[in-house]
């Protein structure tokens, strides 16, 4: 059974008028559950959100990993709201632009500068031209599969394309080092820079870790042909490591991009380097109308200070692996394969054997007339707001979920 | 199959007719499909000698209902020519008619996704879009109907467009709400964001592949002529 959606719906139609397809991108309905999951919400705190019809959701998205410490966070509020009093956007930065470098620059170990925009894709596309400038060279390798943001050279989209944007686009499958090794022999010389996520989490499919060996390894080639390593921390940031993910995985990479969890839902995007490429970082054009945002940094510099004093990040693993515990046992229970991959503070759920994702479909549908907000076929998130007895509310609520799908499985 | 650059246009109306006469034929309504072969480059042949078009006529003859055939091919294929005429004249009927039924989604939907498969077969950048979908089907139906429409790639290494009942399970499913609505999007009047938002259509299963059928069945009807 599905919930209430009137209002939504209404708001759907309207906007289908006025924005084309009504809602777009990662958040547009076609790519969840369209009449399932609601459209439009009013307000959220903590871990719960309320849709514009009133239905009130435990949510396992968290605005699709902005949110680290919980909606609404009144110390970040409030810290925010301070700045906000003063003002946002002025000619010129505000102090705390440099506060938040010295932050950022402080928290993450390898960094010796740090640069600031507002989305994730603005410091990737970035970030990976700093590396041609500063090698001279004008390939790119990244894994088969891999979201970097909405540019060109990297968007799942098939529109609005040339072939000449990817053309200096080399691909390899994930964790396959000796394609890797190949594509380096093939193009010795010619490749700037490798970016990579800390693990590799693309929607529609379970998440892959890491092999052991994989981090050293292709640290190593980087270091070998004079390749800059970017680390694509966007989605992870925060969530496995509070000094970036790579200490999670024990690598250095030479840059790396921050965006989701930073600001905790305000609109912010960083990207540190190494001292070797600060003259490259000086050469490549970077602004934006509205990136000196005061308001967001200030957001940005309560998160950071709130992430390391109470180790958020080693708490939503534990509390992550405490879900996703929960999640199997009741699976087992119910005869149902489930697997959570990835890790735990992200899990991507999956049914073995539903390569077609009609099962998880089914379920998150069904969860959903429960008020769980479960996405099918795009990694979870855990904040730090979500309380042991939230997630066992929401456990219980799977529960019955699965029982429902079992049963009009068998029906 | 190799890139043929801009007649992929003429090949596809050409397939597409051949897909709608395929369904006819299978609901009984003409006595026989109307076969496409493209004679040289200039010239497509549908349903046998006879009835044979040069490339850009036969664009018109999709777009208008009507152009004229090569006279010499008729003549001397007279009958077989005639009857090629009448099962076009026959599709085209359906086609353009206002009434809203199942034959005429049918043939509208499988002349379309035929359209569509043309372009994965024939152009490298829909090829290549298509490469890592080749074990998926789709199904695309209509809710409270009998229409099933398959589209898969098949074992002589193409895709293809089938109705009916198919030997493997879908992968994807696309499900119409009603006729009237699959009478849409035949027509190209179907938000492919805001449709399933709607609840005009249901789709599961592996999405990034329906999406990928979608982009290239809307450049399709972008750039290929129809009747609709
Ligand atoms: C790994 C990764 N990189 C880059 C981006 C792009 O970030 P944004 O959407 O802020 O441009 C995303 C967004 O989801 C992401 O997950």
């Amino acid at each position: 059974m599905s919930l209430n959606h009137d209002k939504s719906d209404k708001l759907f139609s309207r906007a289908l008028n006025v924005i084309p397809g009504g809602i777009y991108g990662h958040v547009a309905p076609v790519a969840g559950l369209p009449t399932h999951l609601p459209k439009y919400i009013q307000n959220a705190s903590g871990c719960r959100f309320n849709d514009v019809d009133g239905n009130e959701w435990i949510d396992f998205m968290c605005g699709f990993g902005a949110i680290l410490h919980g909606y609404s966070h009144p110390e970040i509020d409030a810290f925010a709201n301070e700045q906000r009093l003063k003002g946002s956007i002025f000619n010129q930065p505000s102090p705390v632009m440099v506060e938040l470098a010295e932050s950022l620059t402080n928290k993450i170990d390898f960094a010796d500068w740090t640069v600031f925009a507002k989305n994730g894709s603005d410091l990737t596309t970035w970030a990976i031209r700093v590396a041609r400038e500063h090698t001279q060279r004008p390939y790119v390798i990244k894994a088969k599969g891999s979201y970097h943001g909405v540019d060109a050279w990297c968007d799942p989209g098939f529109g609005g394309r040339v072939d000449e944007d990817r053309s200096k686009i080399l691909e390899f499958p994930w964790n396959d080092l000796e394609c890797l090794k190949t594509l380096l022999k093939s193009y010795a010389n010619q490749v700037s820079s490798i970016i990579l996520t800390p693990y590799h989490h693309a929607a529609f499919a379970p998440s892959i870790m890491p092999t052991e060996t994989f981090w050293s390894e292709v640290e190593q080639v980087c270091q070998k042909n004079g390749i800059i390593l970017i680390l694509d921390d966007v989605r992870v940031g925060g969530r496995l490591h509070d000094g970036g993910s790579h200490r999670y995985f024990n690598f250095t990479p030479d840059l790396s991009v921050y965006s989701k969890a930073l600001g905790n839902g305000y609109a912010i995007s960083a990207c540190t380097g190494k001292d070797f490429l600060r003259n490259a970082s000086k050469e490549v054009f970077l602004t934006g109308s509205c990136w000196n945002d005061a308001v967001a940094m200030s957001a940005a510099l309560k998160s950071l200070e709130i992430s390391h004093e109470f180790n958020v990040a080693e708490s939503i693993l534990a509390k992550g692996k405490y879900f996703s515990q929960g999640m199997c046992a009741i699976a087992k229970k119910n005869n149902l394969p489930l697997n959570m991959s990835g890790p735990f503070s992200m899990p991507y759920p999956c049914f073995e054997g539903d390569e077609s994702l009609f099962r998880i479909q089914k379920f998150c549908e069904i969860a959903a007339g429960k008020g769980l907000y479960f996405h099918p076929h795009h990694n979870w998130f855990i904040s730090n707001a979500h309380s042991i007895a939230d997630l066992d509310l929401a456990i219980d609520l799977a529960d019955q979920a699965m029982c429902e799908l079992v049963d009009l499985e068998n029906s | 199959m190799k890139d043929i650059g801009d007649r992929i246009i003429s090949h596809a109306a050409a397939f597409s007719i051949e897909a709608a006469s395929k369904e006819l034929y299978e609901r009984s309504k003409v006595k026989r499909e109307l076969k496409v072969k493209f004679i040289n480059d200039n010239l497509v042949e549908l349903g046998g000698p006879g009835l044979c078009f040069k490339e850009n006529k036969l664009l018109k003859a999709v777009e208008s209902g009507f152009a004229f055939p090569q006279i010499v091919s008729l003549i001397f294929n007279f009958i077989n020519g005639i009857e090629s005429i009448l099962i076009l004249l026959e599709i085209r009927k359906i086609l353009s008619s206002d009434t809203v039924n199942s034959e005429k989604v049918s043939l509208g939907l499988r002349s379309g996704l035929t359209g569509a498969t043309t372009f994965a077969n024939y152009d490298i950048r829909y090829k290549k879009l298509l490469d890592e979908h080749k074990d998926e089907v789709v199904l695309f139906s209509i809710d409270k109907t009998k229409i099933s429409i398959w589209l898969y790639f098949s074992s002589e290494n193409t895709w293809k467009v089938q109705s009916g009942t198919f030997s493997r399970e879908p992968t994807t499913t696309f499900t119409f709400k009603d006729l009237s609505v699959a009478n849409n999007a035949i027509s190209g009047r179907f938000d492919h964001l805001g449709g399933p938002a709607v609840g005009d259509a249901k789709v599961s299963g592996n999405l990034p592949f329906l999406d990928k059928i979608g982009y290239i069945s809307r450049k399709v009807e972008q750039q290929v002529p129809s009747i609709l």
